[in-house]
């Protein structure tokens, strides 16, 4: 790099720091002329260069984007140089963030750029070949001819019955992709079965959020952080899951020496070294500690009498679950019944809750009764600011709605709801999970904003958006569908013929891998079921899959996410994608066209009455740039929450003639127009127009001024002034949330002699991207290596293992091979263990169980029951095999593996004999081997990072060791 | 050469700590501290800021140092501002390979118009 330009950079980058350290980015970046809008992708393009599926050449500039790499959903800003992006950004315009970004924003560029991404589609002729390794199998075919074999191959399935088919999709799917796939698949092909890993990660919330409010997501927003007096965590840990967030919560705590910080959980996090008590609970007795509390604020006056008067009814349901261990629970007397519950006045709530004093939940929890007392306190004060954080170890259970209703019990008891920097909030695991699968509902049971399919009036509703003939979804009433468990479940027994995923990697993600990779003996489903993949990189889902479609990634085509405070924000095509990948959504439609050529909705041609308004069929072409294609479909999605922009939504939506005996309260999702979106740099639903402007709500259902982000205008359409805490529930029945008794029930399964320890897994920090990445670097291998199984020292001195030593972790569903630490980043318990998820050659869920919460039908990763034998004689060598640690359809994998039959060729201490197909110092540019085909030695695996130089760098001499098959 | 800046926070008595440690990593330079006030109610001086330069040869090779600084006793956050990658070797390689799709217009293999 020329001297100058490097001074240039890195005085730019020093005062974009500095001024982010003294709080002015805003000002500076703009000085700097790092602002988004300097760029628009399809100004700079005639209507000539519009490609297919929309996307033009973007000219340089800078972008908006928004970050896919965990649930905060930062905005980033993205700078474009001849068509690649060269620089990136925290966005200080989005209120998300504002400007800040984790470590993890490295690689937003980084992913686009893999020398592995897919740019061809797949296909593969021998489905005895699935599982058999990356690229196994797979040939190289025309968009045609995969098209095609889709098609015919998804037409012949849903001719046989619409739970034949499925589609699994993702929290990381954007917004309008995710739009279009439900209306596809609930309105082109009439089934409900169409799912996403959002299931896996924030089901139990969304069921909470619906039985108790009868609205999805949380109320408040991420601005609460900075106005909490408490802060009570969990089974969380946002220092790696969170970390944007957690760095403002720390901020707060060290700003104001009043401020408190409670971690409750299952085994101290890196998150618990910053909380002033840390709360270690036996796995599953979080249930029993929250109805403690809530015991706690009836008995001592905790209790906010005039919210409780004004706001509250009361409830208990179905008890005494069982557990899903069967495929036939839901169909059981307990499984009908499981989300039945019967009203009851707050003496019976209170009586149900008088068990549950401090000594009989401190036998329970192994928490100490002092504890209890202490934290039960902290809820009781009155003034109080306490905000509770929550995520996948409340969510993750198998009583996860039960769970979630306990905690929104104490908020709404306590009255400590609504005002800034008090309330019950429920940390979302992906950029859109919330966006996407919970406000588009990518789920069976869904339809968008909130509505259900059970719902008839929420069926003529959708019909009406849709503009669809009356009573034309009515088949999706009386075929509810299958949630992910039961239809991954259902695949492996045979009974589903095709599968299509999208934005995820089940293979990795599912939990009972076992069973769904068919490793059992017993199912092998997955073999005969015609499984599509659509993907950026090859991933343990590919290995499976029978096509695979090479898409666009992040800001390759356009696209918008929801992040887990309502914030809705744009990210723009920035730059091409490579080779023949193209726009999901174009994917979507040249299988749609396929599929529905011949069909009728009424006496309308199926495609055109669904799909015409963006999508040329005849030319299989998109009606106009990415840009104007979403907002055309953001028109459309509109209409949901502005029922005003449809005549005959507007009538359903009004119940004008009687038939439903009530009205909806559309607005109450509104969603702004996509520019206004765009130009504000995202906002927070419901949005809302005061003297000709858009404005954001940050504190729903909480009266006071729109323009300060209060819920002015819908509580002055639907709601009531002047309640307690200026709160009204105008979406609840009756204006009421309903605060439901949930007893403690407990875990599925429980340590015994044969499976002692508790297993419990989730999400590390840098695991978003693959660990390659580390294990490049000699140093920092030893300090962060790959996936660990951290355990207790007592345990492990009982065992005979120590640090680094390899373990065979056994459930009654599998078995995993992982290496020992004891270094304390997770510091279990005695008996308890914790692991990781995603990384691929370890791949822990082999051994997790797959019963779910049987409201929620979210599975319990959190707590399988295992032993551990140490496996003597063999050593870790790093790291062993893999495509590496893939996560969700990110998959940023780079390293390929040794493959079977090369035995011989190569030679495990040097690079010799592997450079004589590998090398790519002919080429000289990193991406060429010798070979033609062959996977090329990149750049920096040579000394100054020159290929052509041919002289292998010290670190990469010995190939085996990275690249182990 | 990969140029990266970032907001290193620590808590409040362990600033000069950190950025010694920060500094004494190859390819990082600490440009600036900003030590905490802590319990005055401003949570933007409550912690520690050391701003910070990354300067290595790739997008690896930067996260991978950023990524040793939870190591470091004290850190309380990391936040990545600014990472410029124009020069990432890696990156320009891979994206020649990429641009074997010039003209987003023009036909290609498959295209049924």
């Amino acid at each position: 790099m020329d001297l100058t330009r490097r001074k240039f950079i890195k005085s730019t980058a020093v005062a974009l720091a500095s001024a982010a350290a003294a709080g002015t980015l805003a000002s500076v970046a703009q000085r700097q002329g790092m602002v988004a809008g300097t760029a628009r992708a399809d100004e700079a393009s005639s209507a000539a260069s519009v490609a297919p599926d929309g996307s033009v050449t973007p000219a340089d500039g800078t972008y908006q984007g928004v970050c896919r790499f965990c649930g905060c959903g930062c905005g980033i800003l993205a700078t474009v140089q001849d068509g690649t992006v060269t620089s990136v950004m925290g966005d200080p315009q989005n209120t998300s963030n504002r400007g800040n970004c984790c470590v993890k924003g490295y690689h937003l560029a980084k992913i686009l750029y893999g020398s592995d991404r897919l740019t061809t589609p797949l296909i593969r002729d021998d489905s005895s070949t699935k599982g058999t390794g990356v690229g196994s199998g797979l040939r190289e075919a025309t968009w045609d001819e995969a098209l095609d074999l889709v098609a015919d191959k998804l037409k012949a399935a849903w001719k046989e019955g619409p739970n034949k088919i499925a589609l699994w999709a993702s929290g990381q799917q954007p917004i309008l992709e995710g739009y279009v796939t439900s209306k596809f698949w609930k309105a082109g092909l009439l089934s409900n079965n169409v799912e996403c890993n959002a299931r896996l990660c924030m089901a139990s919330a969304v069921v909470g959020f619906m039985n108790i409010y009868q609205t999805d997501e949380p109320n408040g927003c991420y601005e609460d952080i900075d106005d909490a007096d408490v802060f009570v965590t969990w089974g969380a840990n946002m220092a790696e899951a969170h970390p944007m967030l957690f760095s403002r919560l720390a901020a707060r705590k060290l700003a104001d020496d009043s401020v408190r910080f409670y971690d409750l959980t299952t085994m101290p996090t890196r998150t618990s070294k910053l909380a002033d008590k840390v709360i270690v609970f036996r796995p599953g007795s979080d249930v029993a500690i929250a109805n403690y509390i809530a015991n706690y604020l009836v008995q001592n006056g905790g209790v906010d009498e005039q919210f409780v008067a004004d706001h509250l009814q009361f409830k208990r349901g179905t008890e005494d679950l069982g557990d899903a261990f069967e495929d036939g629970y839901d169909a059981t007397d307990k499984g009908k019944a499981a989300s039945d519950v019967e009203s009851i006045d707050f003496d019976a709530y209170k009586a149900s809750l008088e068990p549950y004093t401090a000594e009989y939940v401190s036998g329970i929890s192994g928490v100490s009764v002092e504890d209890l007392q202490e934290i039960a306190s902290v809820y009781a004060e009155q003034g109080t600011n306490v905000l509770s954080l929550w995520t996948m170890g409340v969510n993750q259970h198998n009583r996860g709605t039960w769970m979630n209703h306990n905690l929104h019990n104490i908020h709404l008891l306590s009255g400590k709801f609504g005002r800034p920097g008090c309330g019950p909030f429920s940390l979302t695991g992906q950029p859109t999970a919330c966006g996407t699968a919970r406000e588009v509902g990518t789920f069976s049971h869904r339809l968008p904003a909130d509505l259900l399919v059970a719902n008839e009036q929420h069926r003529r509703y959708t019909e009406a958006c849709w503009d669809l003939p009356e009573g034309y979804l009515e088949p999706l009433g009386e075929n509810p569908g299958m949630h992910t468990v039961k239809m991954f479940r259902e695949l492996s027994n045979g009974n589903i013929d095709f599968m299509w995923s999208m934005h995820n990697n089940w293979a990795v993600s599912m939990p009972n891998l076992t069973r769904f990779l068919g490793r059992d003996g017993q199912h092998d489903g997955v073999f005969s079921c015609f499984n599509v993949v659509s993907e950026v990189y090859p991933t343990l889902s590919t290995q499976y899959a029978d096509v695979v479609f090479p898409v666009s990634m992040w800001m390759e085509r356009e696209g918008q996410f929801g992040n887990g405070e309502r914030h809705t924000a744009v990210f723009e095509q920035a730059v091409l994608p490579p080779g023949d990948a193209r726009w999901d959504m174009w994917v979507m439609m040249e299988v749609a066209r396929r599929v529905l050529d011949g069909e009728k909705i009424g006496d309308q041609d199926a495609f055109d009455l669904l799909f015409d308004a963006y999508y040329d069929k005849e030319k299989g072409a998109f009606k106009g740039t990415q840009r104007e294609v979403s907002e055309s479909m953001w028109d459309e999605y509109r209409i949901f929450s502005n029922p005003e922009m449809s005549e005959r939504a507007q009538a359903i939506c009004d119940d004008v003639d009687g038939t439903y005996g009530a009205k909806l309260k559309m607005h109450a999702k509104r969603l702004a127009p996509y520019d206004e979106i765009l130009s504000q740099h995202g906002m927070i639903w419901p949005a809302q127009q005061v003297d000709g402007t858009w404005y954001s709500t940050k504190y729903r259902f909480c009266d006071g001024d729109q323009k300060e982000g209060y819920d002015q205008l819908n509580i002055a359409e639907y709601g009531d002034s002047g309640l307690a805490g200026n709160v009204s529930f105008y979406k609840s029945a009756d204006h009421r949330p309903s605060v439901v008794f949930r007893p403690y029930e407990p875990p599925a399964e429980e340590p015994s002699d044969e499976y002692p320890f508790w297993f419990n897994t989730g999400r590390l920090l840098e695991h978003w991207h693959t660990g390659s990445m580390t294990r490049r670097v000699p140093e920092l291998h030893a300090a962060l290596p790959q996936a660990l199984l951290y355990m207790n020292a007592r345990d492990c001195r009982d065992l005979g293992v120590t640090d680094g030593d390899m373990v065979r972790v056994t459930s009654r569903y599998g078995s995993v091979d992982i290496q020992v630490s004891t270094d304390g980043r997770v510091d279990p318990p005695a008996g308890s263990v914790f692991a990781p998820f995603f990384a691929e050659e370890t791949l822990v869920n082999l051994a997790v169980q797959d019963i779910y919460d049987p409201l929620s039908k979210e599975p319990d990763f959190k707590k399988s029951c295992v032993r551990i034998e140490k496996l003597d004689g063999v050593s870790y060598e790093a790291p062993t095999s893999g495509v590496a640690n893939v996560d969700n359809d990110a998959a940023l994998a780079t390293t390929v593996t040794v493959p079977d039959g090369h035995e011989g060729l190569y030679d495990r201490s040097s690079t010799a004999a592997c450079e004589s197909c590998h090398t790519s110092a002919e080429g000289g540019d990193g991406t060429t081997a010798k070979l033609p085909g062959a996977p090329a030695m990149p750049s920096f695996h040579y000394v100054d990072a020159d290929a052509a130089s041919g002289e292998v760098e010290g670190t990469y001499s010995q190939c085996y060791t990275c690249h182990a098959g | 050469m990969v140029i990266s800046s970032l907001v290193v926070e620590t808590t409040p008595d362990s600033l000069d700590a950190v950025a010694d440690a920060l500094s004494a990593i190859d390819g990082v330079e600490v440009h600036e501290k900003l030590p905490a006030t802590p319990g005055q109610g401003d949570p933007e001086r409550a912690v520690g800021k050391a701003v910070v330069t990354i300067e290595r040869d790739t997008v690896e090779l930067s996260q991978s140092t950023a990524n040793l600084f939870v190591t470091i006793d004290g850190v309380i956050g990391i936040d990545l501002i600014y990472a410029n990658f124009e020069d990432d070797p890696e990156i320009a390689a891979l994206r020649a390979r990429h641009r074997d799709r010039e003209d987003p217009a023009g036909p290609r293999e498959g295209d049924d118009a």
